[in-house]
């Protein structure tokens, strides 16, 4: 909001909670005046509908469902970045406990396993052998069914960090390092230090072909360190940006401010 | 405004926004700023427990 105001754009909060949408007419209620609106819903499925409903009624919402689609859901995204050549680790998709023994024979032990939507590393766990899996599986069969979309994914052997990356209209503006708190899992909402990480030429360029293979406009980009290279696992479309900023200095608000401000003159 | 859960007096910052949420020092329970337009007068109500599909 502060970085709006400094640059004389402005901005009106729209608290999806208070909203409602006819998508067959009429738009949102309370009506939103602006075209531009950028969606930082945490809910997974709030975020996702209401960017369907928003652009239903002739908003330019930044991301977009398109983008939203295919990037908040893991299976999605990974189905996503292989299609655009992003190099990304080895990740299979399986639905009963027989098929998830035999995705994790293919992909060696330890393989870790995801929920497909939302997350900050909830839910996710690091299966280390055989019993371990099918424990948690059994687990996943009190869930609710979208727990039962097992995506699991080889374990990237890596520095105990990993890398994220900022990308604002097909650049990347911001990286950080991203060290895990005693955990196997590098999400800053558990805990995980910020570091500032150098945009080398390779940072960027996987970053910003990351970022098109879903089309995302202002995105935050995963990659680890693997033996073979960076390889990308997440592109996340909802970006936080709160322990980024200060590690970086960038002002990463304010060029995503910029950004959305020249959508409204294009 | 005092903490529903253990009664600490809860410090609002000057420039509250809308929505913006409010943490309990003493027992980290969270509220949501609530201001009413016409009046400008803020109220803060439970926030929203975290739920299974929030994150990244």
């Amino acid at each position: 909001m502060q970085a709006a105001e400094k640059r004389g754009v402005k901005v009106t909060l729209v608290d999806s909670k208070e909203m409602e949408v006819s998508v067959t007419g009429g738009g949102p209620t309370p009506k939103i005046k602006e075209k531009i609106v950028l969606q930082r819903c945490v809910s997974h499925y709030r975020n996702l509908y209401s960017t369907a409903a928003l652009e239903a009624s002739g908003h330019t919402v930044v991301n977009s469902f398109f983008t939203a689609w295919n990037s908040s859901d893991k299976l999605l995204c990974s189905i996503a970045l292989k299609k655009a050549g992003v190099p990304t680790p080895e990740t299979r998709v399986a639905f009963t406990e027989e098929g998830v023994l035999r995705a994790l024979k293919a992909l060696g032990y330890p393989a870790v396993l995801k929920p497909t939507v939302g997350s900050w590393g909830r839910l996710s766990a690091l299966l280390k052998d055989e019993d371990f899996a099918k424990a948690i599986v059994e687990d996943r069969e009190y869930m609710h069914p979208s727990y039962q979309v097992f995506y699991l994914q080889e374990y990237v052997k890596r520095p105990p960090r990993d890398i994220r990356t900022f990308v604002i209209d097909n650049k990347t503006v911001a990286a950080i390092y991203r060290y895990s708190a005693g955990d196997w899992r590098t999400n800053t909402a558990r805990g995980g230090k910020a570091e500032p990480c150098k945009i080398t030429k390779e940072i960027d360029e996987i970053s910003v072909k990351a970022a098109e293979a879903v089309d995302g406009r202002f995105v935050g980009v995963d990659l680890m360190e693997s033996d073979d290279g960076l390889v990308c696992h997440e592109v996340n479309n909802t970006t936080e940006f709160k322990n980024s900023v200060p590690a970086t200095g960038i002002d990463i608000q304010g060029l995503a401010v910029e950004y959305l401000a020249s959508l409204d003159k294009r | 405004m005092n903490c529903e859960e253990c009664d600490a007096p809860l410090t609002i910052p000057g420039d509250a926004i809308q929505g913006e949420i409010v943490s309990c020092k003493e027992c980290g329970a969270t509220y949501e700023v609530k201001k009413d337009e016409a009046s400008g007068s803020i109220s803060l109500k439970p926030a929203e427990k975290e739920q299974e599909d929030w994150g990244e």
